[in-house]
């Protein structure tokens, strides 16, 4: 063990020390890691970046997918491969944060080094169209009234989406119940049914369900331009805007001027034209939280989640 | 008189000089990927995503359609031929296909297995053609409750799959239960038997077991005796089935076709409730059951009509609803998005030629793979003839690769090499493994669905028997184990009777 | 004991159930149990350990019954036992580190030895063929992330390795 990390501290070393070939990265083809299944939205977000990333840098990036514990397997092996830049990892707010609390998993928030931060999936409330519920009004009438008759169906248990009823349910002042699916897709066909009152999950599911589901409220900073009609949490009164957000991490020994270089490359993936019309499609809002932003902002969500995660009984 | 010309429009995309050659492509690679074991359709459509952005959006998805029914395909081809289920579908397969061709008749497994698809694949997609708009909302009315009764119904019909002690295998579906509940718990979040092992929380996979308990059992068990097999079999006897065959055969598809595409719609579980259950019927049906699992015809014909009848109407709620009923669907979803279509309900109409296009290429696909499989039928039969110690390695490094590639982990291989062991266990004490892998797919979906049903009822459990389907599926499964054990019963007091004599 | 043994199959297998039932069930007793209306996480498996371990009684007991009569347990055969999963495991645990190439001939060639009939030379071209196999049809085809070669910087100057 001692020896592989010395390997490790050596190889940094000796990368840091190669400085003028850094100018040309990249040289060859990056693999880039993906924490869940393909198909998901991680997946699909780093398939549609692939394209561009062979447009833009005339190199292969490489997509696999490592699933298994809500991200977690992945996560906990990021620190083991080389920091040349080649290996990335695709990472998930809230998930870097939640899991290490809940206590299941083998790695700490501290453990991934986050350098980019790219597209978020807004939280959002989602009832079917034939739901007599019209508005987050009437939600909110139908909670008080009903309180645990009214569910939440949600992907996972200490997720995103779980925390997201929370923060609803203190909202609204109600106690709602949440039903844990194992994914979104898994959820949709109990909504659709009638079988639980709406859905909390994200914007990209009301996009998927048009005309068979109906968002009543979404928390993103300004309307969707998809959604012009469904208010936002912040115009209906609460300081919400919170999803999941997708961003790359690199190991621990990965050169800062390199972690640097990497965060630029996938703002630059963010500005181009085409990429940006596909992922609005898709229902993905793009942000661009840089490398030197990252501090800031892992201390501002850190600071939410764990906000909520005390309400939920996860943390002290 | 609409379907008619939708259908029209469809086959017009779907014969399409270069679609119908990514079609072919799509099924050929399909076959020759599911042949090998462990390599699943979900490697490969994910492999072969990538090489699909280039090509048109209609195009790219009947390839990927393609690859799906050609990689079950090809798993069927592999539990026949060396008893590997490719897929949990598949192992039903392998009770008689496998001993079909121990007895010199794979040749016949395989083109009964062959025919009986085509003939639910067309079946099931002219379903899908009519009436899949109100089929799948009939899926959205089965709300946790009426899972739980419909997990019930097919556990108790697991039982009859087994041809001997009937205590074993209800212990055996037991344990296969406890298996099943290995891994992260959905409602609680706790990681269960998974012994602070991170490749464990998502439980173990079904590629494991199936590949260990089933294949490397086998091997052991044949290489145990210090026999000459110096042939693996010792005559092949007609490649081709026989009038007789096709005759005995024509019912048993024709039911397992309608199990299928009926089970087939449900989210969760389809085609393996589909192809479990099918072999049930049959045997329930025969004259003589205790033909099944020593090489009945109909033990093949039923379960892969039904198998890949449910293939088909799977596509369902996926084309109408935009819901994955499977791993293999939520990866489509995923490839039309990346290609600029949003999948869901709105698709029927946005996209017309995408939607009628697909629905005729999955007949095109099951004809081209009955073209692509008749003549290599041959082919897959003198493979049996190769010594088997040359053909031994052969399945244990594809076995190896197959099973790490699943979820790129080597836990995955370590386990399908402890399940062998367990496999080889069985073997000696008699407990049959068929029962043991359905309660394993079945167990985890039971217990959500059980848990969730409570939850949205507040505790009160009276909604099983108030709520109409699952009142209905719940004397069903009541029928059925009158039925399962009045035999056993009956038997026994006859037992009692010749002794006391 | 022995003679009360009316049907060791069964009887052997009731005590792998029972063994089995109450492991798992005893391991769930440290879940939070809940209740019927309100499950946790352990509720589910603590029942159906319950009852397998109930069925293993049953079954043991109903092998010690004279009309229950049956064959013995047939002989384990340990050495192919040995030859067919040792190779497996140790792929398992070293493709990691030595790579497909290594390893594929490793299992193919030490699997072999368990055949009644080994012979090396044979074996080892069917490895070198299979290897090539898995390599052109996986890696470079399919393009699965299985790596090739050993994982040292020594085989990263070969193009073949760079998969």
């Amino acid at each position: 063990m001692k020896r592989r990390e010395f390997l490790v501290v050596g190889g940094a070393m000796a990368a840091s020390m190669a400085l003028p070939a850094r100018a040309a990265y990249p040289e060859k083809p990056v693999r880039m890691i993906i924490a869940f299944a393909p198909g998901g939205e991680s997946d699909i977000g780093a398939r549609q970046q692939q394209i561009v990333f062979r447009r833009l840098f005339g190199q292969e990036m490489v997509i696999e997918s490592k699933a298994g514990a809500g991200g977690a397997l992945a996560w906990s092996t990021l620190n083991t491969y080389p920091g040349d830049g080649y290996t990335v990892m695709g990472t998930n707010l809230p998930h870097i944060v939640l899991q290490p609390l809940e206590g299941n998993v083998q790695y700490k928030t501290e453990d991934v080094t986050n350098v980019h931060f790219y597209q978020y999936t807004p939280d959002a409330i989602i009832v079917r169209a034939e739901s007599p519920l019209k508005t987050y009004a009437d939600l909110v009438k139908a909670s008080k009234e009903g309180q645990d008759k009214v569910t939440f169906a949600g992907s996972g248990t200490n997720s995103a989406n779980h925390v997201a009823h929370t923060r609803l349910n203190r909202l609204m002042g109600t106690k709602t119940t949440y039903v844990p699916f194992k994914g979104t897709g898994d959820l949709v066909s109990s909504v659709l049914g009638g079988h639980v009152t709406a859905a909390m999950s994200y914007n990209t599911l009301a996009l998927t369900q048009k005309g068979k589901m109906r968002m009543l409220a979404v928390a993103s900073e300004k309307r969707l331009a998809a959604f012009p009609d469904v208010p936002t949490f912040k115009e209906l009164g609460g300081d919400w805007v919170d999803g999941a957000y997708r961003g790359v991490g690199v190991p621990k020994s990965t050169p800062e001027d390199l972690r640097k270089r990497i965060s630029d490359i996938f703002s630059e993936i963010n500005r181009d034209p085409e990429f940006r019309q596909k992922m609005a499609d898709g229902g993905f809002e793009l942000i661009d939280v840089t490398y030197d932003r990252m501090p800031a902002f892992m201390a501002e969500r850190t600071k939410a989640y764990l906000e909520i995660a005390r309400m939920m009984g996860l943390a002290k | 008189m609409e379907l008619l010309a939708n259908l029209q429009l469809g086959f017009g995309v779907a014969l399409a000089g270069t679609n119908i050659l990514y079609c072919f492509i799509g099924v050929l690679l399909g076959t020759l990927i599911g042949v090998l074991p462990g390599i699943g359709p979900v490697a490969t459509i994910a492999m072969l995503l990538p090489a699909t952005f280039v090509l048109p959006p209609v195009s790219a998805l009947i390839m990927l359609a393609g690859i799906y029914y050609g990689a079950s395909y090809g798993g069927s081809t592999t539990a026949i031929l060396v008893n590997l289920p490719g897929e949990v579908s598949s192992v039903v397969t392998c009770l008689d296909g496998y001993q079909m061709a121990r007895n010199g008749h794979a040749g016949k497994a395989l083109a009964i297995a062959a025919i009986g698809s085509f003939f639910a694949g067309t079946v099931a997609t002219l379903l899908v053609a009519a009436f899949a708009p109100p089929l799948a909302e009939l899926a959205l009315k089965f709300g946790p409750a009426d899972y739980f009764s419909l997990m019930v119904l097919g556990l108790i019909a697991a039982v009859v799959l087994a041809h001997g002690s009937l205590i074993k295998a209800v212990a055996m579906i037991v344990l296969g239960l406890l298996v099943g509940l290995i891994g992260t718990d959905v409602n609680s979040g706790v990681a269960r038997y998974s012994f602070g092992l991170p490749e464990l929380i998502d439980g173990v996979g079904i590629g494991p077991i199936a590949m260990g308990i089933f294949g490397f059992g086998e091997i052991i068990r044949n290489l145990e005796h210090g026999q000459k097999r110096d042939v693996f079999v010792k005559k092949v006897t007609g490649l081709m089935p026989t009038w007789q065959d096709l005759k005995v055969s024509a019912l048993p598809i024709v039911r397992g076709t309608t199990l299928g595409s009926a089970l087939g719609i449900l989210p969760g579980g389809g085609p393996i409730l589909g192809s479990f259950s099918a072999y049930t019927l049959e045997k329930k049906l025969a004259k003589d059951p205790s033909r099944f699992g020593k090489g009945a015809i109909e033990g093949v014909a039923a379960p892969e009509s039904a198998n890949n009848a449910a293939a088909q109407t799977s596509f369902i709620p996926l084309l109408t609803l935009g819901i994955p009923s499977n791993p293999v669907m939520a990866l489509m979803i995923g490839a039309m998005i990346i290609h600029g279509i949003q999948p869901g309900p709105q698709i029927m109409t946005a996209k017309p030629d995408l939607f009628w296009g697909m629905i005729a290429s999955m007949w095109v696909g099951n004809l081209l793979l009955v073209v692509l499989n008749l003549p290599m039928i041959g082919m897959w039969v003198k493979l049996l003839t190769l010594e088997y110690r040359f053909l031994y390695p052969a399945i244990l490094i594809f076995c190896c690769i197959g099973v790490y590639s699943i979820n790129n982990t080597w836990m995955d291989v370590i386990l399908a090499a402890g399940f062998g062991f367990i496999g080889y266990l069985f073997g000696k004490l008699d407990c049959e493994a068929a029962p043991l892998l359905l309660g394993f797919v079945l167990g985890p979906m039971m217990e959500e669905n059980l848990r969730r049903a409570l939850l949205l009822s507040r505790g009160d459990p009276a909604v099983f028997v108030t709520r109409p389907i699952s009142a209905t599926l719940l004397v069903l499964a009541v029928l059925l184990l009158v039925i399962v054990a009045a035999p056993a019963v009956r038997k026994k007091r006859e037992e009692t009777f010749v002794e006391e004599e | 004991m022995k003679h009360l043994i009316k049907n060791p199959r069964d009887f052997w297998s009731g005590v792998m159930f029972l063994a089995i039932g109450a492991l798992f069930a005893g391991i769930a007793f440290t879940y939070k149990l809940g209740t019927a209306a309100r499950m946790g996480p352990g509720f589910f498996p603590f029942v159906l350990g319950i009852i397998l371990a109930v069925l293993g009684v049953a079954i043991l007991l109903a092998a010690m019954r004279d009309r229950n009569k049956g064959p013995g347990v047939e002989k384990f055969h340990w050495m192919p036992v040995f030859w067919v999963l040792m190779p497996i495991v140790v792929f398992g645990f070293g493709l990691k580190v030595a790579g497909m190439i290594v390893m594929g001939l490793f299992v193919v060639i030490v699997s072999s030895i368990g055949s009644e009939d080994f012979k090396l030379k044979p074996t080892v071209w069917l490895a070198i063929g299979l290897v090539i196999f898995c390599s052109l049809s996986f890696v470079a085809g399919l393009k699965l992330p299985i790596p090739l070669c050993p994982g040292l910087d020594f085989f990263e100057q070969f193009a073949l390795c760079r998969v």
